[in-house]
């Protein structure tokens, strides 16, 4: 959809009649919310919790932390890992957590005034490996059906890997350029099911398209990390939800709606809780942007 | 049920071909038949033809025509209508002949005359409530956005109907959705109306005659929609001598020729519309834009055959489409509407006469990187009807009918260019094959002087047909992927499921006196088919979905309270109308929907209730140097979506606008004409911003603040208002010039008004709220016009 929403701007822009400005809106304080973010991953021995409460728009920064809180991951077969807070509202579990594939695991907080949260059991899926990875430039792009000035001067990651056959796997990729953690992709297929790709070799790569990815020129001969995370089928729409509320609002947006959260109060079910307990695996493939790996026109699509 | 189909059908060839067989012979009277237009071309609707030595006469349709028939003898024919010069022929009558009328303009002398049978005197005397009319003359007067005169647009400015913004596609009619309107063009329907994104309309404005608009109290002799009928007429050509209009605007040019075929028998028109700001992109540095393309363009044609005194024969057809097509194809989007429909009117007496009619409607677009993947998507309709008018005497007129729609589907396939085939694979969504069918009979009967009652009784039946899967979710649980339990296999022609109903029509009609009457009417309606749509804005990729084996049609029950004055000698018309509208399994959306090619979009619809009630005020004069009118409409439309379930319920199962609502809405239009060839419009609209939802707060999780969104629709835009303004200069002689120029200089949102589509909430880690106010009219728009006609 972005590019019907980057075709109509043109459509607009090319009227000269449309245009934005920034104005502010008068919203009125409403309760605090508990904040999960709670992405927890088998290939790490530092897996962080935070936990806080939500920010009204009267308020500067969004710096409430929950603290004093309990927090512990846990399931029916007797497994449970207990995390510490390490500064105020980031609750820390510093070895490897072991997690077997296929189980269920479930999140649980007591705040400090005892109130009792837990999580919806969110199972653990194994993933698959990167092959390799590759630079494309924008002048491939442009070669591969893109229009010409649509990507920015850089190069965009790609990576070759082998979707599991014979069940629909959800997939979310971070970027890393020399350490630094970029975020979410976010491209035609960064979140993929198997309607698309259900056991296919994957020959040309997944883009990782965001539009904050696109490594500038200079870059050339930076480090480059791609980490391929296997997710739940709920957590892959809750990261969807997310992005739509980032983008929400627009005259051919879907219209912006609460992003469920699997963790709820014990107690009281109709409490909003914000964020989510998510669960992956996750492989990662490194290298530096060389010129053997840059892809600059269409050509390599001859390539056996 | 597979023999339903074939024998549905045979119902309706065995009608037509009744029809035939009484065609044949049961005219006794010869007959004068013809057409009244005015010096412009355009027809002239409800005219009076009366012999001004028997005193009897008739009206003229919709279209200009009329058909009057008599025995041999001498006649003296006056037609008249308001605002135009009377014109009077004498016939010795003896065989059957055609009489076409050119009625010239008389609006200097109109405020001295006595108005007889005027708008006004129909409106207090007619069960019609809840609709209103335009002329394509009415139409051309109001101030138009880049100087495009628009049918859409137009009726955008009448009490009851809204527009979620500017360039949006449809319109809201009553609290209805978008998709809640049936939109008929010479009784062909139309799937989508607009051309670019909304801020066109499919209707080019030389091809059209005039238009109807019910709101509600439909006549049983429309269903598929439950809140309004768009009931517009393509111009027919003169019969007498070729005529030539057009216009040439800042984006746009038309061109309409028409003339006859066989002088007073056949006539044509075809008009052809196109937009060029692509032209302008030829000059830019940039390559890419160079090779862009960004345009719409329509064909309109329509044939008239006047075979004999009893049968007309009309054919309309439309081709249009918009094209996108960047850098080079590489990108590719397109879409448009295509419809054909060949109409029969059959006199087969004085009292008895039918308009039968075969059309064919399609809508289709495709989306595409040219090296990457293609996706399309097509809905099209065949449909018979057959409408007869039965005047059985002075206090009965029955009308009966049938009709039936062949609906097919194919709401989406996707797949990948040539060097991706083994990349991933078609995407299709299941198409869909439905039928629907209906028939009604109603009768106007006049009880008192001063009671009519309109009572009409349609009943529609649906079939949804395989081949299809439909997956079977666990009893006393919510349709998603996880309560999937089974999928049943409905092969080609097995029918998926049924629905029938009864759509019950009333209107009563009670003439207080000669320049007041009171109005009550209720309709209920079924419709089977609903837009799929979870964007503010209606949008071209948006498909249509057939009620189903898990999706039931949207039903409807509308009652309205009217009362209607003429005011001033009937010069002006006051009407306020009342209404409350109740909606059952009005399509809804999960949170988060994702509806984008999805192969069971079951598990992201809801079906929600709605109710609507509103009151509609309106002061509205017609002719005159000075008309226009000043509306006022206060309004309320809400939706409920409540489940056992929680992903299955919004707002925690309480009542949330629907995000169309406006609550106030305020219009005033006004044309005055300052000389034969100098003339000024206005316009003024002002309306609460619709119904959106803000956050209530903000948070942070995986790196990145996110505004929390709670109730749906609990909070609104800033009011929208608009002042358009516009003149148009007459060539000299005008009336009598052969050639007619005039050139109109339009000014569209004239104080540059700021209007906000949408809020995007953004920098969310500042101590306010901050919103991307977007505008697609953020400025002033003048645009100048040349029109012709010769």
């Amino acid at each position: 959809m972005k590019y019907v929403n980057i075709l109509i701007s043109i459509a607009f822009v090319s009227l000269f009649i449309s245009c934005q400005d920034e104005i502010t809106v008068d919203i009125p304080d409403s309760d605090k919310k508990l904040v999960v973010d709670a992405w927890i991953r088998a290939d790490t021995n530092l897996n962080v919790v935070r936990l806080s409460r939500s920010a009204n728009f009267s308020e500067n920064g969004l710096d409430f932390p929950e603290t004093n809180a309990q927090v512990f991951i846990a399931n029916e077969n007797g497994f449970r890992i207990d995390f510490v807070e390490d500064s105020a509202g980031k609750y820390i579990y510093e070895q490897n957590p072991n997690f077997v594939v296929n189980e269920f695991y479930e999140m649980n907080i007591v705040t400090n005034d005892g109130v009792s949260f837990k999580s919806s059991p969110e199972q653990f899926l194994e993933v698959q490996k990167i092959d390799g990875l590759l630079f494309f430039t924008p002048n491939f792009l442009a070669d591969f059906g893109f229009p010409d000035g649509f990507f920015g001067e850089g190069v965009y990651p790609s990576i070759t890997t082998v979707e599991k056959p014979g069940k629909g796997d959800f997939y979310a990729w971070k970027i890393f350029i020399n350490g630094e953690d970029l975020g979410i992709g976010n491209n035609l297929f960064t979140q993929t099911d198997q309607t698309f790709v259900d056991g296919a070799t994957i020959p040309y790569g997944v883009f990782i398209w965001a539009d904050s990815v696109g490594i500038d020129e200079a870059g050339r001969g930076d480090t480059v990390t791609i980490e391929q995370m296997s997710i739940s089928e709920d957590s892959f729409d809750f990261i969807n939800a997310v992005n739509s509320q980032l983008n929400g609002g627009g005259p051919f947006s879907t219209p912006p709606a609460p992003v469920k959260s699997n963790v709820f109060r014990e107690d009281n079910l109709d409490e909003v809780v914000l964020g989510r307990f998510i669960l992956s695996d996750s492989e990662k493939k490194t290298e530096i942007v060389r010129p053997e790996l840059v892809v600059d026109n269409i050509d390599f699509l001859s390539i056996p | 049920m597979l023999n339903e189909v074939p024998m549905i059908k045979q119902v309706v060839l065995t009608t037509l071909s009744l029809l035939v067989f009484f065609s044949s012979g049961l005219a006794q009277n010869f007959a004068i038949s013809g057409v009244v237009k005015d010096a412009d071309g355009y027809e002239v609707a409800y005219a009076s033809v009366k012999d001004t030595i028997s005193k009897k006469g008739t009206y003229t349709n919709e279209d200009g025509s009329y058909i009057f028939n008599a025995p041999a003898g001498k006649y003296v024919l006056e037609f008249q209508s308001l605002g135009y010069a009377p014109s009077y022929r004498v016939v010795f009558l003896s065989a059957n002949t055609t009489i076409n009328i050119v009625l010239e303009a008389q609006a200097l002398e109109l405020e001295e005359v006595v108005i007889e049978n005027n708008e006004v005197e129909q409106k207090l005397n007619s069960t019609e409530m809840s609709t209103e009319e335009l002329t394509v003359e009415e139409i051309k007067k109001i101030p138009a956005f880049l100087g495009e005169p628009d049918v859409i647009k137009s009726i955008q400015l009448l009490p009851g109907v809204t527009t979620v913004g500017e360039g949006a596609t449809g319109f809201n009619v009553r609290g209805g959705n978008i998709d809640q309107n049936l939109i008929l063009a010479d009784n062909a329907s139309i799937y989508s109306s607009s051309h670019l994104f909304g801020f066109f309309s499919v209707f080019n404005p030389d091809a059209v005659s005039d238009l109807k608009l019910y709101k509600g109290s439909i006549p049983a002799r429309f269903g598929e929609r439950v809140s309004s009928v768009l009931d517009v007429h393509q111009r027919t050509g003169d019969f007498e001598r070729y005529t030539l209009d057009g216009g040439i605007g800042v984006v746009s040019s038309r061109l309409t020729v028409g003339g006859p075929i066989i002088k007073d028998k056949a006539s044509f028109t075809l008009s052809g519309r196109r937009t060029y700001v692509d032209q302008f992109f030829r000059f830019s540095p940039d390559e890419a834009v160079q090779n862009t393309d960004a345009f719409f363009y329509d064909l309109n044609t329509k044939l008239s055959y006047i075979v004999n005194e009893n049968n007309v024969l009309t054919f309309t057809g439309y081709l249009g489409r918009d094209e996108f097509n960047l850098d080079n194809e590489s990108f590719v989007f397109n879409w448009g509407n295509r419809f054909g429909v060949v109409n029969w009117e059959h006199k087969f007496n004085d009292k008895l006469k039918v308009n039968s009619s075969i059309s064919h409607t399609n809508y289709d677009y495709t989306l595409g990187f040219a090296s990457f993947f293609n996706w399309t998507s097509q809905i099209s309709t065949l449909t018979e009807k057959a409408d007869f008018v039965y005047e059985a005497n002075e206090k009965h007129t029955l009308g009966f009918g049938i009709n039936n729609n062949n609906h097919h589907f194919r709401p989406g396939f996707a797949s990948p260019a040539e060097d991706f085939e083994d990349s991933f694979e078609d995407v299709i969504v299941p198409q869909e094959w439905s039928m629907e069918n209906g028939v009604y009979l109603q009768d106007e009967m006049k009880v008192t002087d001063k009671l009519t009652v309109l009572a009409g009784l349609r009943f529609s039946f649906y079939n949804s047909f395989g081949q299809a899967d439909e997956v079977v979710y666990e009893d006393n649980a919510p349709k998603n992927a996880g309560t999937a339990i089974d999928t049943l296999r409905f092969n080609r022609n097995e029918v998926t499921a049924t629905y029938a109903g009864l759509e019950p029509r009333f209107s009563f009609l009670y003439k207080i006196d000669s320049l007041s009457s009171l109005k009550f009417g209720y309709n209920r309606n079924l419709q089977y088919l609903q837009l799929v749509s979870n964007t503010t804005s209606g949008f071209p990729l948006d498909v249509w979905k057939a009620a189903d084996y898990h999706s039931k049609p949207l039903k409807s029950n509308q009652f309205a309270v009217g009362y209607v004055r003429g005011l001033f000698n009937n010069q002006i018309e006051l009407t306020a109308e009342t209404y409350f509208k109740v909606l059952r399994d009005v399509q809804d959306y999960k949170n988060n929907a994702d509806l984008f090619l999805n192969t069971t979009l079951e598990t992201e619809l809801l079906e929600a209730r709605g109710r609507s009630y509103g009151l509609e005020l309106m002061l509205r004069k017609r002719k005159g140097k000075f008309n226009g009118w000043l509306s006022y409409t206060l309004s309320r439309t809400e939706l409920l979506t409540k489940s056992e379930f929680e992903e299955e319920t919004i707002n925690n199962g309480n009542w949330y606008k629907a995000s169309w609502h406006k609550p106030h809405d305020v219009t005033f239009v006004a044309s005055y004409d300052f000389t034969k060839r100098f003339s000024s419009s206005l316009n003024f609209v002002y309306a609460t911003g619709r119904a959106i939802t803000f956050p209530d707060s903000r948070y942070e999780i995986l790196g990145v603040v996110i505004p929390n969104y709670s109730t749906r629709n609990a909070d609104r835009l800033s009011d929208y208002h608009r002042l358009d303004l516009s003149a148009t200069l007459k060539s000299k002689n005008y009336d009598t010039k052969k050639w007619k120029g005039s050139w109109v200089l339009s000014i569209y949102n004239v104080y540059a008004r700021r209007n906000a589509f949408s809020y995007t909430f953004s920098n969310l880690g500042e101590g306010s709220a901050q919103a991307e106010r977007l505008s697609l009219l953020g400025t002033i728009l003048p645009s100048i016009t040349y029109n012709f006609k010769f």
